[in-house]
Formats: structure tokens, sequence, C-alpha cells
């Protein structure tokens, strides 16, 4: 049963539409319009050497749900996902805390910390390749080890996800801190009346409050961690055994649809990451009335 | 109270102690990019553990190499160029739309919001081509206009300006509506300036990835003149690709104005406290 | 609550303003509409910008040809194009001429083509706006294997490149449904001026055409010129 809208609910609403116009129709024409040819494709043999696309109904999805590399690179993506998000955001958060108390040189660490979002990618690979480098690197080096950082299949994911980490956390704490700055200040004065400082006050104050910022982390981290492209690539090599157990499923896509120019199949597995990547996403929004904290 | 001195300065000490360290682990890249750019190709190439600083004299003149080899002056404008259009872009419209899903009722709205969601889902490799085509068709390519394109809305923008303005307290709002301000004036004089913090938090994030991005300029942007820093200097790492010192040399020209800015927003952060209102 | 349009606003601003001197009046409508001001100069700004682009701004492409992994410096490039255009007579302020020698990629190996001027090479092959793209002979037959390039010997491009069917160079397409045969997707111009009198490459180069090309006669026009002028 609906009920008809007041005249101020309506005003409100002219209002919204407004002010979503601009977004809504920016994504329906850069975003959707691609995403609809990209669902079309999915049913298609795409045209090779410049003939049209070719209707063959569910053959790549057929293709694609039975292929062992499909599921294989589903699930390194999840696993990169399951180390970058939680360590990604745990420490952030804490560096967040850390420098948005008043301490000496905060503006520097800020912009130290701000560093290695802007730094040169080849600097960033030739530094972890110096790392990680099994002869050479200076971690084996330096512990006198022998271990195959990123050849051995069972721990080149973990590396990986180490990378994934140091590369996300600058980014995170910058969306922490403009959340710990949306906390009004009388909150903390009202706790230490109560004589509530420090790491209680961190959890009985900061947590809560910061909920809705840290919900908005572990979503759109969730959703950028299983669309991760090529970091992987940055350290390893073609030759590399340990390859596919660590390549995402974006880069499965990248190898059907650019390299070698299939892109009904690559369509198709986007369409199952799409799908999957909903599921999860659903599950969350669902769970997000219960988790964070509505003042 | 000389103890709770005491503890307190040891607590600054500890937190000084764990930055320190997080800013080493942080600044190598960096770092180890200047360091690059100081050495001879020899150096730079040669793979040891401990072989870090330039053994041959530091030079210098890689920088004044580079920056004679390229316009960076062309570069700096267009990049800048580009940023401040598609910064601008991406906070006003995501303001105005996380406002709408943040604070107001309207029919669609779960539906509206759950395609921004979905636009973040999609793998962006599959944007470039159809992009393209359009800024190709418009005829916009080699334009300003044609670097900003796919940057003038952003989902994630969107859905972080509604993750602000949903923490706003409510009573604040109807204070306004009191007063007999609509909604425009409500969102332009009240509640916008509250959210500063996540619009600078966006600036910040859109000035990075639209410094960051190489794939797009390189495409709409075929003309030297026209082109960005990221893309300009992939031209040198195509044609000089070993030629590691003067590319590292050229990557930390590039960088300054971004740390500049950075600087410059991050300032902001420290001005942009709120209040609850008064009540608790 | 009082509805805002212009009449009520200029309204306002006339009663408010009476007794003014210009400056004041000025002053006054800038301190309260600054923000309505601003993007009425914006809007105006942007249509008219807009309609002068699309009025007389947009540009065809007489040709479009890429030059894939270019080690040496750009003078060869831009020399062949400026001689180029002399030769056909084309007119620069109808359409365009594009050169592009700033695409690095090795469509052989998947890693290869994992950059942003493989993605940005794809874009253009499949907006129809690439022309014609030149390689060594490994680059274009795998740019080739994966459909991207014309198939030569296809009913509308076998007359047209007949006289160059000897240089022919052939691949084994990915997509088996094609053809499992050979298919011709490149022409070998290793002694042509390019690498002659141009010296932009010193090795083997092979030239291709675009799958969705437009400008089939432009590039036959272009291998002319490469070969008569040597």
């Amino acid at each position: 049963m609906k009920q008809k809208m007041t005249v101020a609910e309506k005003r409100e609403a002219r209002w919204a539409y407004l002010f979503v116009f601009p977004t809504m129709l920016g994504l329906i024409v850069l975003n959707f319009y691609p995403f609809f040819n990209t669902i079309y494709q999915s049913f298609c043999k795409t045209g090779d050497f410049g003939k049209g696309n070719k209707l063959v109904g569910l053959l790549n999805y057929k293709m694609v749900l039975t292929r062992a590399e499909t599921w294989q690179s589903l699930w390194n993506t999840v696993k990169y996902a399951i180390i970058e998000v939680p360590f990604g955001i745990v420490i952030a958060l804490l560096l967040a805390v850390l420098l948005n108390k008043k301490i000496a040189g905060r503006s520097i660490y800020r912009t130290i910390f701000f560093l290695p979002m802007v730094c040169a990618p080849a600097a960033v690979a030739m530094v972890w390749k110096w790392l990680y480098n099994t002869q050479f690197g200076l971690l084996n080096n330096v512990f006198h080890t022998r271990i195959e950082w990123i050849s051995n299949p069972k721990i080149a994911w973990i590396s990986i996800g180490i990378i994934g980490v140091w590369s996300i956390i600058g980014y995170n704490m910058v969306l922490f801190i403009g959340g710990l700055q949306e906390i009004p200040g009388d909150y903390y004065e009202a706790a230490s009346i109560d004589g509530a400082t420090g790491v209680r006050a961190f959890f009985n104050i900061t947590l809560p409050l910061l909920s809705p910022t840290t919900f908005f982390i572990v979503q759109t981290r969730i959703i950028g961690a299983l669309t991760i492209f090529d970091l992987m690539f940055m350290v390893m090599d073609k030759t590399n055994v340990a390859l596919p157990k660590v390549q995402s499923i974006v880069y499965l896509f990248y190898q059907y649809a650019f390299t070698n120019g299939d892109k009904g199949y690559g369509a198709t597995l986007v369409m199952v990451l799409v799908a999957f990547i909903m599921i999860i996403t659903f599950i969350l929004q669902k769970a997000e009335k219960h988790i964070v904290y509505h003042n | 109270m000389e103890g709770y001195a005491a503890k307190q300065r040891r607590t600054t000490i500890l937190i000084h102690v764990i930055l320190i360290v997080m800013s080493f682990i942080m600044i190598v890249p960096f770092a180890w990019m200047i360091l690059t750019a100081l050495k001879t190709n020899q150096e730079a190439i040669s793979v040891s553990p401990f072989y870090i600083l330039p053994h041959n004299g530091w030079h210098w003149e890689n920088f004044g190499t580079v920056w004679k080899s390229y316009n960076f002056l062309i570069l700096y404008k267009n990049t800048l160029l580009m940023i401040f259009w598609r910064v601008v872009c991406a906070v006003l419209t995501a303001t105005m739309a996380g406002y709408a899903f943040g604070r107001l009722k309207f029919p669609g709205k779960n539906f509206l919001f759950s395609l921004v969601l979905v636009q973040m889902m999609i793998p962006a490799q599959i944007f470039i081509i159809p992009q393209y085509l359009m800024v190709s068709k418009m005829g916009m390519l080699n334009t300003q206009f044609g670097l900003v394109f796919p940057g003038l809305v952003t989902a994630f923008g969107t859905y972080l300006l509604k993750t602000g303005f949903e923490g706003l307290p409510k009573d604040l709002e109807e204070a306004a509506m009191i007063d007999g301000c609509n909604i425009g004036q409500r969102f332009l004089m009240i509640m916008m300036p509250l959210t500063k913090s996540s619009m600078v938090s966006l600036g910040i994030f859109t000035a990075v990835f639209a410094f960051k991005d190489l794939m797009w300029p390189m495409i709409v942007c075929t003309n030297a003149s026209t082109t960005t820093l990221s893309a300009g200097l992939a031209k040198m790492q195509g044609q000089y690709g070993s030629d590691y010192p003067a590319m590292m040399a050229a990557a930390t020209l590039a960088v300054l104005p971004m740390i500049v800015i950075y600087v410059i927003f991050q300032k902001q952060f420290v001005e942009g406290i709120a209040t609850s209102g008064g009540k608790l | 609550m009082k509805r805002v349009d212009i009449r009520n606003t200029m309204n306002d601003i006339k009663s408010n303003t009476r007794g003014m001197s210009r400056k004041e009046r000025l002053g006054y409508i800038f301190a309260y509409y600054w923000l309505h001001v601003f993007g009425a100069v914006l809007a105006v700004f942007f249509i008219i910008y807009f309609l002068t682009h699309f009025l007389f701004g947009i540009k065809e492409n007489w040709i479009y040809v890429t030059f894939t992994n270019v080690l040496t410096s750009d003078e060869g490039v831009n020399a062949l194009r400026d001689d180029f255009i002399e030769y056909t007579g084309y007119d620069l302020k109808e359409k365009n001429v594009v050169f592009n020698a700033n695409s690095y990629f090795d469509a052989t190996t998947v890693q290869g083509t994992n950059n942003s001027y493989f993605q940005a090479f794809v874009a253009m092959i499949e907006a129809g706006d690439l022309d014609a793209v030149i390689g060594t002979k490994d680059n274009i037959a795998a740019v080739g294997a994966s459909g991207r390039l014309k198939d030569l010997s296809s009913e509308e491009m076998r007359e047209l490149f007949a006289s160059y069917s000897d240089r022919f160079v052939y691949c084994t397409p990915i997509d088996e449904e094609y053809s499992e045969d050979e298919v011709p997707v490149g022409i070998d111009i290793s002694d042509s001026s390019i690498v002659g009198k141009y010296g932009i490459y010193t090795g083997d180069c092979v030239l291709g055409l675009g799958a969705y090309t437009k400008h089939a006669e432009e590039v036959l026009k272009f291998l002319k010129y490469i070969y008569e002028d040597i």
C-alpha cells in the first residue's frame, strides 16, 4: 500500500533528483553504457578481423564456469583480499589515530605517508624486487635465509599481499583522517570528564563514531581488492612458476579480452566477477545496520 | 600529578617511535627513486642487497639533463589543469549526489544508489574502448575536455560523501528548516561546510588518481603539447627503457607539484573540525 | 515558501538597491548572488565553447599510422610525415594526419601487452581510428593473430593490395573458427624508405591495417610513397 506523497515530500524529492542528476547522467553515459555493451558481448562470439559479433547464447558462460583457471584466479583474488583488506585497514586506522593527536611534526609524518601514493611505479617495483630477490635480496641477506619470496607458490601470495597492504595504507589513512575530523570534539571532552582517555576513549568513542567511515573503507576496499589487476606483475616475471597461483581474475580477463582479442569470453569473466562481488556487497549492505553506529 | 605527566611523556615517545618506524617503511621507494636519479646507469642496474647509495659521486646533473630534454613547463601546466578540473567536477557532483543519498528521501533512492555501488565493481578496463570512442566521436581528442572526460563524475566520491553526510547530527538541519531555509540553502550554507573533511579526502584521491592516470592521457592526447606528465614521461621509458637514472630523475621532477598540492590540502584537514552542535 | 524565480529575484534586487550608485549596486549583487553569477558565467562559457567546437572544431583524419617500438628519436617520423603530406597534398585544415610514435609493447607475450600503450593501441583499433600499424614481424603477426588487423586475403582487401602479395606476412589466428590456415595480416616493408632514408627502424619492419579502418586506400598511398621515394 503506497501512500500519496505530501507537498513537502514532493519538494524534497525534486531537490534530490536535481542533486543526483549530474552524477547519474555521468555514470550512465561513462560507465553503464559500456557495461551493458559488455553484458551483450558476453553472449557473443565477438568479431575477429573486423567481422561483427555473432550471438552464441550461453556458450561463453559454459566455458568460463567449467574451466579450472577461472576458479583458480577467483580464489587467488579472494586470498589477496583476505590479506590486503584487514591489514591495510587496521594499520591505517592506527596511523590515522596517532596522526590525529596534536604531536610535533604531524604535517611531516602525514606527508611522508602520502609519498608512496605518488611515487613512480617503476621505483616501487625496483624496491620490492630488491627486497624479495632470493639471491641478492635484502630480506634474505639480512636474515640469512633462502626463502623464495615470489617464486614459491605457497609463499608468493603472502608476499604479494604485503605489497598490496603497503600500497594501500596511505589511501586508507587519508580517509580515516577525514573521518576522524568529523567526530565532534566535545564527545572527547565529555568522555575525559568521565575519566575515559587514551585506549578507553578509542574503543568507547572513536571506534563507534568512526564506524561509518570504517564501513565505507571496508566496503570499497573489498571491491577494490577483488578487482585488483596487475599488482603481482610488478615483481613477477612471466617465467615465474608461482604465477598461476597468484594471477587475479581481472588479469585473466585482460589476457583474453586484450591480448588474445576474445572480447566475448573476457566479458563473461567480468560478469562472473561482478556477480561474485555483488553477492558480497549485498550481504555487507544488509549487515550495515547492525555493525555501524548511527547517532 | 607527576606520575601522570611522566606517563604522558612515555606515550608520546612511543607514538613517535611507531610513526618513525612506519615512516621509514613508507619512504623507502621514494628515497630509492631520488638515489637512483643520482647514480650512473651502471650502478642503478646492479643488483646487490646493501648497495644503496651512489658510489661514483652524486650525479646531480641528471636532473638538468632531463629537464632540458623535456618541456616540463607544458607538461606541468597540462597536468595541473587536468587535476584542477577533475577535482572540481568530482567534488561538486559527488557532494551534491552524496547529500541527496545521505540526507534526503526520494523514490528510487535505493535503486540509484545500488547503481553507484555497481559502478565500483566493474573492472575499469572495460571502459577504455567505449570512452575513447565517445571522445573520438565528439572530436575532443587532444583537448583538455578529453582529458577530464572520464573524471566528470565519481561513484567512489558519491559513496564517500554520502557516508560523510549521514554522520552529521540531525538537529542542525532541523533548526535551519524552522528558519525557513529551503533544501538548496540548507545544503549550501549548513551541510556542505560540515563535510569539508570528506571533500578534502576526495580532492586528494581525485588528484592522486588523475596524476597517476597513464592510460587515458596516452589514448586521448597523442600530441606532445597536450599530454600530461605521466604520459609524457612514459615516452622516455619506452625510448630509453634501460636508462634508470634519467627515468627516476624525471619521475622525481614530476612528483614535486603533487607534494606541494598535498601539503596545502592536508592543512585543510586540521581546520575542518566539526562539533555536534552543543547537544550530546 | 516564496517561489524562487528570476523575476522575483530581479524585483528583490531592484527594491533593495534603490538609491544606490552603480558601483554599490554591483557590489550588492556580487555579495548576495556571487554563486549565481559564477554559475551563469560558467554555463555561458561552456555553451559557447562546445558550440564553437562542434560547429567548427571537429576534424577527421586523412590517415592515422602508429609506429610501435620506435627506439630512435622522433625526427625520422616527423620528417616522414612532412614529406608524405607534401607528396599527397593533404589539406591539413580539413583533416589531420597523425603519425604516432609513442607506442611500446610486445604483443607476443601476455606481459608485453600489460601496459597502457597496448590498451591505448587496442582502443584506437576498435574505435576504427587507427589505419595502419608498423612494427617488427613478430609483433605485427601477434597482433594479427588476435584478429585486430585486416585479413589481406579477404575480398575487399585482396584487390587493393594485390601488388604487394609477395611481401605478405602471415599469422595463425588464435580463433580457430575463423581459419585454421595461416592468414596474411602484414606487408613486409623492410626495404622501404622507412628503414632507409628516414631510419626509423633498423631491422625488419612490417605494416598491418587496423581491422576497422576506413582508409585502406590512404594506406595504399602511404605504401606507394615509401617505395617510390627510395
